[in-house]
């Protein structure tokens, strides 16, 4: 299977994105969440790379990409991504954003329409007055656990990321995740900046404008982000289709491994 | 929601209100709202593409920078000014 990467240099000369490329065919860009470098999405990698051309990155200021300031907003984050396009002469690609990057994937449909052949939403919200927030544990986890050490943070998060079912039958898949998640320093800074551009996110009021085909994917169990946020993303963009996952949490790709699948046959239907 | 949450909505929707009602006469708060939305496009991509056509440093990246400051300035007013106009 052939692949590659790359760094991406910014017209700005700080910042710098760290891409890969692996497989070819259609070409899919991955957008991965928060605190979390490209190297997350090896699951999906894994599923889509065999009939299509993945494309994932690192955020500004996130694993090996850099950032000038800590300052960011999900805009800034979509131009990034589509400078990677850019890079890589890729006119038009799928696109599946997950959770923060499911924020990003949303303004890079609404900025750079042109580029978007179809959309997946995962684990997402559009921000905005109607969002439905995490409960209050959630949100005390989330500011607690930029402080925690890598390691604890990332086992602590277990009963936030996966649902029930995962975390009593699927410890070893939730261990894969972690020892792979901790290959990446965490960067403080960089996860507060990506928290600050997430509560800043506000596509809601112009999700009608998203011309893509646009697949909404979310765990009925998600405690990060309630799946109420993803009716209200499928009531709203035009002619999307949604897929509940009934026993999943919010890292559902590790929970579902089929969902990888049902996206592939969706990008292969919008092809 | 608590106390504090409460307040900030309940201020939040009284100055959308107003805020709505007095943009009426320009269209209407989401018109208003997407013409600034442009106005910071146009700013942006003018200073990038500034950047682009000068190939000397620092100034290439001085205006790259700007653009950026720009664009992500425009875009903290565009969420606060939708999540209040709630558009």
């Amino acid at each position: 299977m052939s692949s590659g990467s790359g760094l991406v240099s910014g017209l700005d000369g700080h910042t710098r994105l760290y891409w890969e490329t692996t497989g070819t065919g259609e070409p899919v860009l991955l957008v991965h969440g928060l605190g979390l470098s490209g190297g997350a999405w090896w699951r999906t990698v894994d599923a889509l790379a065999p009939s299509m051309r993945v494309i994932t990155f690192d955020h500004r200021g996130i694993g090996r990409s850099e950032s000038w300031t800590y300052a960011y907003t999900t805009e800034a984050m979509a131009d990034d991504a589509v400078s990677i396009l850019d890079e890589l002469t890729l006119d038009r690609v799928h696109l599946y954003g997950f959770s923060l990057g499911g924020m990003v994937a949303q303004q890079i449909a609404l900025r750079h329409p042109d580029r978007v052949r179809s959309l997946v939403l995962g684990a997402t919200h559009s921000g905005g007055r109607r969002v439905v927030a995490p409960e209050p544990p959630v949100v005390a986890f989330f500011r607690r656990r930029a402080r925690m050490p890598s390691e604890e943070a990332a086992w602590a998060s277990v009963p936030y990321n996966y649902g029930p079912r995962t975390r009593a039958e699927q410890v070893d898949r939730i261990a894969e995740d972690i020892e792979r998640r901790l290959h990446n320093p965490f960067n403080e800074r960089a996860y507060r900046a990506q928290l600050l551009a997430a509560s800043m996110h506000n596509c809601y009021g112009r999700l009608e404008r998203i011309r893509a085909p646009t697949l909404v994917v979310h765990g009925a169990r998600d405690r990060m982000i309630p799946v109420a946020n993803a009716r209200m993303i499928a009531e709203r963009v035009p002619g999307a289709r949604m897929k509940i996952l009934a026993e999943a949490g919010h890292l559902y790709p590790t929970e579902d491994p089929a969902v990888d699948e049902a996206i592939g046959e969706f990008f292969a239907a919008h092809a | 929601m608590g106390f504090t949450d409460d307040v900030l909505e309940r201020t939040a929707e009284v100055v959308g209100r107003v805020a709505r009602t007095a943009l009426l006469p320009w269209g209407g708060a989401e018109a208003c709202v997407d013409a600034y939305e442009a106005a910071i496009r146009a700013v942006t991509d003018a200073q990038l593409g500034a950047a682009r056509a000068v190939d000397v440093e620092p100034m290439r990246s001085v205006l790259a920078s700007c653009a950026h400051l720009t664009r992500d300035i425009g875009a903290t007013h565009l969420s606060s000014a939708r999540w209040i106009l709630d558009v």
